[in-house]
């Protein structure tokens, strides 16, 4: 028993030295929800626009970084059956196959990832490619004419948004 | 095998003096008989060039350790450090940009060596027994070398590594049941950053060396013993000679080729450099070439499947050479006795190679990766020359935001070009005047040419709002366009005061429609200080004012949808297309008198005052 215990007592700080960091929020600048623009900045025609997402000095490991933009969303105004006017959507940029950066083809008025070619219509559902499911979709909230975007990264490569 | 065997064996030399201190140091060390015992080595069946792969392969490893010492007592890890870092190799440090170009290309040419190590491998049936042991540590070393770029490229932090890296990220994530643990432990934690710099360069820089020279000295050791594999008919009389014969020369000829052609090709080519990572992008990553067969597959396997190209194919392959020594049971290394394994093996290496070489050709045909390309290598070049100023210690990325050019670009290609096309680049239906050398001179004397054609206003709602002046001489054109040129110096001036002849301002009739001391608005835009800083922004902010386009205008009004910043990148970049024309970059349409136009060197005025203007 005292043997065992002695076996855990060393192992448990080696185990958890070399694997630390999982689950382990190194980098900050997600979760919160974040002021990305002006209402008036979206279209009114409905094609998405891309806008840098800026975080207040973000947490970088054992930096605290310069307010800096750590990503972008798409965002987009739609009119959804059963709503009064259009309303705004908001798309995170990285494509839920293997996390390259999504385009916009304003040719063919659809979503691309330029890596493996996926391609996503104006409403983020999977038109074709590899994509396992649509432009994960995130929370968005409108204040005194500025939008703010809930910046969130999902586990990539499964059929499900699940936060990751 | 017995000595008396040993056919074409030289004459033993005479025995050489040896000093006092010599016999001392063998007594010690006993190196002698080592070396003697390597160069004695029979070599059965005779020396070969086939046989010089494995020798050259480790001393390419060496050049690698090497260059790679070198590279490390200069770089940071730390995200903002790192490109920085790798910048100042690549521009300051004398001789850094040759060794990077030796490191990179290192790897490249030893995974050719690699692969053709194999094919001899497969080819003379030396993966069987007695030396499958062998064969497994070849492919364990032959893995190792594919992980030192997977880590390498990380290290860079350009677009090329970060935005790769993710991908690396992502594909580990999908190994079953520990994808997950792997990606935070390959990460350092839940995202790309600091921690993902310092593990990828342990892994690079210690780990995977290690590794390497533990499984090659158990290589080398384990080919000792067993030696090299004899001919599977062999020649009457045997042949059999020694390693310090030919195979000796054969090595040193094929090392000395092979480490000359990485260091010219090195030197030449040097190690790609593109601009710093910014996680805003929808950058267009592509691996290097001995990963497209795996990045191709990636496109076929859709949804659930996904996990078909990023771990069971490459599993499958790795898993077919794992047991390969195991089921061919052939009784001999003859290509009769084993003929469906070496046409397996042919097969496998052939769809590698025809997943690779469609790969290439996809993007041969993508237009929008011959236009994402030039960016790239545009905002890599400007990175460059933005670093020998010296970057902010807030790191490359923060440099890079900050500058109007780069931002600016980066603004106008994702919010003016589906209207505006640019060098060549038309993505949508383009309704605006075509901005490739905006307001340079040649771009000038073409407005005033054909102002209703298709590259000017010929799609909008104001087509037919100024005439063509084709029908003026050759002189007075140019006139006119220095005219509208010199515009920009000057607040507000009458056309008369200007440097054009009376009476070419009399026939050309501009102040008829247009403005030139901002005093009133008439038919056309008023051409105050036009292109200036402030008309460009006046433009951009509002082109519906009352003394520019009016209502006629259809282009948004960007002062509410931009912020002062961008809008200020925004015309700062607007104002660099008149002198960042370089045809060698973007091919300027098809006006031959314009393409010669182009390459003429700006006056040193004109020079100055566009660098006013563009300067943050």
């Amino acid at each position: 028993m005292a043997g065992a215990g002695a076996v855990a007592a060393v192992a448990t700080p080696l185990v958890q030295g070399v694997t630390d960091p999982i689950g382990r929020i190194t980098v900050s600048g997600t979760g919160e929800f974040v002021e990305v623009c002006d209402l008036v900045a979206i279209p009114e025609d409905g094609s998405p626009v891309q806008v840098a997402v800026v975080i207040d000095e973000p947490r970088d490991g054992w930096n605290r970084m310069p307010t800096s933009e750590v990503g972008s969303v798409w965002l987009a105004r739609r009119v959804t059956t059963g709503s009064p006017g259009p309303e705004i959507w908001a798309w995170s940029t990285i494509c839920p196959h293997l996390g390259c950066g999504i385009d916009w083809e304003s040719s063919s008025k659809r979503f691309v990832c330029p890596c493996h070619d996926s391609y996503f219509s104006s409403d983020g559902r999977v038109d074709s490619g590899p994509s396992p499911r649509q432009m994960d979709r995130l929370q968005v909230r409108t204040a005194g004419g500025k939008v703010q975007v809930q910046f969130e990264k999902f586990v990539m490569g499964i059929g499900e948004q699940k936060p990751g | 095998m017995s000595e008396p065997n040993l056919t074409n064996r030289p004459a033993p030399p005479p025995p050489p003096r040896r000093s006092r201190l010599w016999e001392l140091l063998d007594d010690r060390f006993g190196h002698r008989k080592v070396v003697r015992s390597i160069l004695e080595l029979p070599v059965e069946g005779g020396a070969s060039i086939g046989r010089t792969l494995g020798s050259v392969l480790a001393v390419l490893f060496l050049v690698q350790c090497i260059t790679g010492t070198l590279l490390a007592a200069f770089y940071s890890p730390s995200v903002t450090d790192a490109w920085a870092s790798v910048a100042y190799i690549e521009l300051v440090v004398t001789g850094g940009r040759v060794v990077r170009g030796i490191h990179h290309l290192g790897t490249s040419a030893m995974v050719i060596l690699v692969g053709l190590h194999f094919i001899h491998v497969v080819v003379t049936g030396a993966y069987k027994a007695p030396r499958e042991p062998n064969w497994w540590i070849g492919l364990a070393l032959f893995a190792l070398i594919l992980a030192y770029p997977l880590t390498g490229y990380t290290l860079l932090w350009d677009q090329l590594g970060y935005w790769a890296s993710k991908v690396r990220t992502g594909i580990t994530g999908t190994v079953p049941l520990i994808g997950l643990l792997l990606q935070d432990l390959s990460l350092g934690g839940n995202d790309h950053g600091n921690l993902t710099l310092t593990r990828s360069y342990a892994l690079h820089s210690i780990v995977l060396p290690t590794l390497t020279f533990l499984l090659i000295g158990i290589h080398i050791f384990l080919f000792r013993r067993k030696g090299y594999t004899p001919p599977t008919q062999p020649a009457e009389p045997p042949v059999v000679e020694i390693y310090a014969s030919r195979q000796l020369s054969y090595d040193v000829l094929m090392i000395g080729f092979v480490i000359l052609g990485v260091a010219g090709l090195g030197w030449w080519f040097g190690a790609p450099l593109g601009a710093p990572a910014d996680p805003t992008a929808n950058y267009l990553a592509r691996p290097e070439w001995y990963f497209l067969p795996l990045f191709q597959s990636l496109k076929y396997f859709h949804g659930p499947y996904q996990v078909v190209g990023t771990v069971v194919l490459p599993g499958l392959v790795a898993s077919f050479l794992f047991v390969l020594p195991l089921v061919d049971r052939s009784r001999s290394r003859g290509f009769r006795f084993r003929w469906p394994w070496l046409v397996a093996c042919t097969v496998l290496l052939g769809i590698l190679i025809g997943l690779g070489s469609l790969a290439k050709w996809e993007d041969g045909h993508d237009p929008r990766l011959a236009d994402e390309a030039l960016f790239a290598e545009r905002e890599a070049r400007r990175a460059q020359q933005l670093a020998l100023t010296g970057i902010p210690p807030e790191g490359a990325s923060a440099m890079m935001n900050r500058d109007p050019l780069v931002r600016g670009e980066r603004i106008f290609r994702s919010r003016c070009r589906s209207c505006h096309a640019l060098e060549g680049y038309v993505s949508d239906e383009p309704k605006g005047p075509d901005l490739t050398a905006y307001g340079s001179k040649p771009w000038l004397r073409q407005l005033l040419r054909d102002p209703g054609g298709p590259r000017f206003f010929g799609k909008t709602k104001i087509t037919d709002g100024m005439l063509s002046y084709a029908y003026l001489s050759e002189e007075s054109l140019q006139q006119l366009t220095n005219m509208l040129w010199s515009l920009k110096k000057y607040g507000g001036i009458a056309v008369s005061d200007l440097s054009i002849s009376d009476q070419l301002v009399a026939e050309s009739e501009c102040e008829d429609c247009h403005d030139f001391e901002e005093e009133y608005a008439v038919e056309g835009p008023s051409l105050a200080g036009f292109q200036s800083d402030r008309w460009v922004m006046s433009m951009l902010e509002n082109s519906s004012a009352e003394h520019l386009y009016g209502e006629e205008s259809e282009m948004p009004e960007f002062k509410q949808k931009l912020s002062l910043t961008d809008r200020q990148a925004v015309v700062a970049f607007l104002r660099s297309l008149a002198v960042r024309a370089d045809r060698t970059v973007w091919p300027f349409v098809d006006d031959p008198e314009i393409s010669t136009e182009l390459h003429e060197p700006a006056k040193p005025d004109e020079a100055e005052e566009e660098q006013g203007a563009t300067a943050p």
